[in-house]
């Protein structure tokens, strides 16, 4: 992507080249991806879980040739996990070593004033780069060619860290007290996956631009099938799109999203199975519905649910 | 196109989308670097930098669409714009014959040259350029249809025009014709004129008014919210309800971090010969109230019960050991209601089984101490609602006093404004004796400050 390629046509390479990843995208996530980079703003991904939020990441780093960095949230995440440590160990271990050469430096001084004078001659060579731990924000800034930062699933960390983030998120810096403030040497490509658990801030939302993904519509989600799971054949798949989209209009605890498809599919190719019947999807039904109750449901509706799948193809 | 984006925020924030300068900024950004060319394109652009969670997003795209349907028309280049305004031409086809007819002969004034030459596409800019002039997109309210109306009529020179069709008149017949040809077509330009204003009512004024109708209804008396609006209430309670437990689950979490226990660390070093190997933290004990809610589901006050009754269990996973009883004389209770049923269903069967028979707060009152005395105990908050209006029949003031004695607190919600108590049949003053506190409660507002009041008390 050249910035001299008109709109259209940039979001048109984009799409393709996320494609060639195997993510199969439509024109909305082209044209967000392509509005970050343009405006350099991170992108605040939310949608219902399995519908491929933490995979756009991954593609878009490998369409770009940039690393992908991520940093997994949870509740209790702080500052040193998330942004940098010092490497204690290695000060203590440095420190025993040199013990000797500090002796050596600090013969002669009488009082405790004057010693301390003496080491201030020597800057603060604990506390530099060399015994820094950079942690996945620090590294993202850091990268010299730019990288994709994936903060994921920012709705499990605490509102602590959601504050904390802001800064790196509007001004592409950090501040380390004993260093000095650290600027991205070029602007990473920032992605934040949520899945709604809880209420992200205002704050932290209107840096970013927003992006909901949802479940696909059947031609793109027979597309993605295609894409990750290269040995199924065409009927199998469209038979199988028809069913999981019949699913996703009863009322389940939790609905079937992309990454279940695929399951499904990959267990189905293995089994060898070239058209749904209804032994199979019953024996295979767990791969899709992760509650006992959903299972159920579905085993009651499948008559129905399996002739429509099989019709409509 | 700056003016259109800026029209286009002013049209979401009146519908509600909280949206700031810096994200203004971000959309002319935005739409400056897809371009204009492609809607879709556009709509991902002011969508992405605009509309911040799924719900403002469902609202965006249906603003979107109304408003670039309209407004893009002016905007785009004549030639579209020129096929669609005939498209949509109101005037009939036996125009353009008799069009021929009349010579211009006398035709003046600028409107009236138009009119006669057909010219509808200058016109309609014409009208366009004249409502933006007037300020016809900051029409706030269907009623100001008429006064819009007039006043870009009169921007266009329909009074000249009017004039004109006088003179025309008393001269001879072939000025008669061309006058008699004017006003019809002066009608015509009504039309357009009535089109063109209907059209930015339905852009700029609908969407607003009925945003403003939800914001003015937590005020409104429950008793008098008519039922067409019941649905729109629940989406509010919902919403407050949401919003309470997401400032109070952030509350408890933080009361969970403690500072040092000595005793307990140094009782726990014991087995250690005395080191103190697990600190223990001092933790504030989170006391979840339970709520017993006995509500009063007779005609006067059924409305405030049936939202009292919602809001507690919209809260549910803040307060999750809540019981409630309805009554009009006997008391009953529906606490295994709302857990079979969902919520709305389950309020209106209460209110529905229970209700329609006279008060007897006595009779009620003593019902409760028969059977939940026992369950009371000095975590219990015990919400009566109710307006106390007992038909000059026992109030019931001896079961309340036995249970005003056990709980932690009695809460006496009314829905009448205070003035009228101890009025008529009012027994507030005497049963107010055996209250922890008495607030009158009429509105969603006053629902929603007492639900905060029972989780603050909560964490």
């Amino acid at each position: 992507m050249t910035a001299d390629t008109r709109p259209p046509e940039a979001i048109e390479q984009l799409t393709a080249g996320l494609e060639a990843r195997g993510y199969i995208c439509d024109r909305e996530i082209a044209t967000v991806v392509y509005l970050a980079r343009m405006l350099q703003k991170p992108i605040l991904v939310e949608g219902p879980p399995g519908v491929g939020k933490t995979e756009l990441a991954r593609a878009t780093s490998a369409h770009l040739e940039l690393p992908l960095i991520r940093l997994q949230c949870y509740e209790g995440l702080d500052e040193a996990k998330a942004l940098y440590e010092w490497k204690y160990g290695k000060q203590l271990l440095y420190t025993q070593i040199l013990r000797e050469k500090l002796n050596d430096l600090l013969e002669g001084t009488q009082s405790l004033d004057d010693a301390m004078g003496r080491l201030h001659r020597f800057g603060d060579g604990f506390f530099s780069e060399q015994f820094l731990e950079p942690r996945p924000l620090l590294k993202a800034l850091q990268s010299e060619a730019g990288a994709v930062l994936l903060v994921d699933e920012v709705d499990k960390a605490d509102h602590e860290f959601e504050a904390f983030l802001l800064e790196i998120l509007s001004d592409y810096q950090i501040s380390i007290p004993e260093i000095g403030t650290v600027a991205a040497t070029s602007t990473p490509v920032v992605l934040l996956t949520s899945n709604n658990t809880r209420e992200i801030g205002e704050a932290l939302r209107r840096r970013c631009l927003h992006l909901h993904i949802g479940f696909p519509d059947e031609g793109r989600e027979r597309r993605i099938v295609e894409a990750q799971v290269p040995g199924i054949g065409d009927s199998l798949r469209d038979q199988l799109v028809a069913f999981i989209h019949a699913v996703r209009e009863l009322e389940l605890r939790k609905l079937p999203a992309v990454s279940e498809t695929i399951d499904w599919a990959r267990t189905l190719v293995l089994l060898h199975a070239d058209s749904l019947d209804r032994e199979t999807v019953r024996q295979t039904l767990n791969v899709i519905l992760k509650h006992q109750d959903d299972v159920g449901r579905v085993t009651r509706a499948l008559p129905d649910l399996l002739s429509r799948a099989v019709r409509g193809y | 196109m700056q003016a259109t984006i800026s029209d286009f925020v002013r049209v979401l924030r009146g519908i509600g989308l909280p949206i700031s300068v810096a994200e203004v900024i971000d959309a002319h950004e935005a739409a400056r670097s897809v371009g204009l060319s492609q809607r879709t394109l556009l709509k991902s652009a002011l969508g992405s930098t605009l509309a911040k969670t799924a719900e403002e997003r469902e609202l965006f795209d249906g603003c979107f669409e109304r408003f670039f349907t309209f407004q893009t028309l002016q905007e785009e280049d004549g030639d579209e714009a020129a096929r669609k305004a005939d498209g949509k031409s109101p005037q009939p086809p036996a125009a353009a014959g008799t069009a021929e007819a009349p010579s211009a002969a006398g035709a003046e004034s600028p409107l009236a040259r138009r009119l006669m030459d057909d010219d509808w596409t200058t016109l309609d800019a014409e009208i366009a350029a004249a409502g933006q002039r007037e300020g016809a997109n900051r029409v706030a309210s269907f009623l100001q249809r008429a006064r819009f109306t007039r006043s870009i009529a009169e921007a266009l020179g329909v009074r000249d025009m009017d004039d004109e069709i006088a003179r025309l008149e008393a001269g001879g017949p072939d000025q008669r014709d061309t006058a008699v040809e004017l006003e019809r077509r002066r009608q015509l330009v009504h039309e357009r004129i009535r089109d063109y204003v209907d059209r930015q009512i339905a852009l700029f004024a609908t969407p607003m008014e009925a945003h403003q109708r939800l914001e003015r209804l937590p005020y409104i008396r429950l008793s008098h919210i008519e039922q067409r609006h019941y649905e729109d209430m629940q989406h509010l309670v919902r919403r407050m309800a949401k919003r309470l437990m997401a400032a109070h689950a952030r509350r408890a979490k933080r009361a969970r971090r403690g500072q040092l226990d000595v005793r307990r660390t140094l009782r726990s070093g014991l087995a250690y010969d005395g080191v103190p190997f697990n600190p223990r933290w001092r933790q504030r004990r989170r006391e979840r109230p339970r709520i017993m809610a006995v509500c009063d589901v007779s005609g006067s006050v059924a409305a405030t019960a049936r939202f009292l009754l919602m809001f507690l269990y919209s809260v549910n996973a803040v307060l999750p050991r809540t019981r409630a009883f309805a009554f009009s004389s006997e008391l009953h209770e529906v606490t295994d209601l709302f857990d079979r049923h969902p919520l709305e269903e389950a309020v209106a069967t209460a209110v529905e089984l229970y209700g329609n028979q006279p008060t007897n707060y006595g009779r009620a009152l003593a019902d409760f101490q028969a059977a939940c005395l026992d369950a009371v105990d000095h975590r219990t908050t015990v919400v009566v609602l109710g307006d106390a209006r007992s038909n000059y029949g026992d109030p019931g003031l001896d079961s309340l006093r036995a249970v005003y004695q056990r709980a932690r607190q009695v809460i006496w919600l009314n829905p009448e404004p205070r003035v009228l108590w101890g009025y008529g049949d009012s027994e507030m003053p005497r049963l107010a004796t055996a209250c922890h506190r008495v607030r009158t409660c009429n509105t969603l507002k006053d629902l929603e400050r007492l639900v905060e009041d029972l989780l603050r008390t909560a964490v």
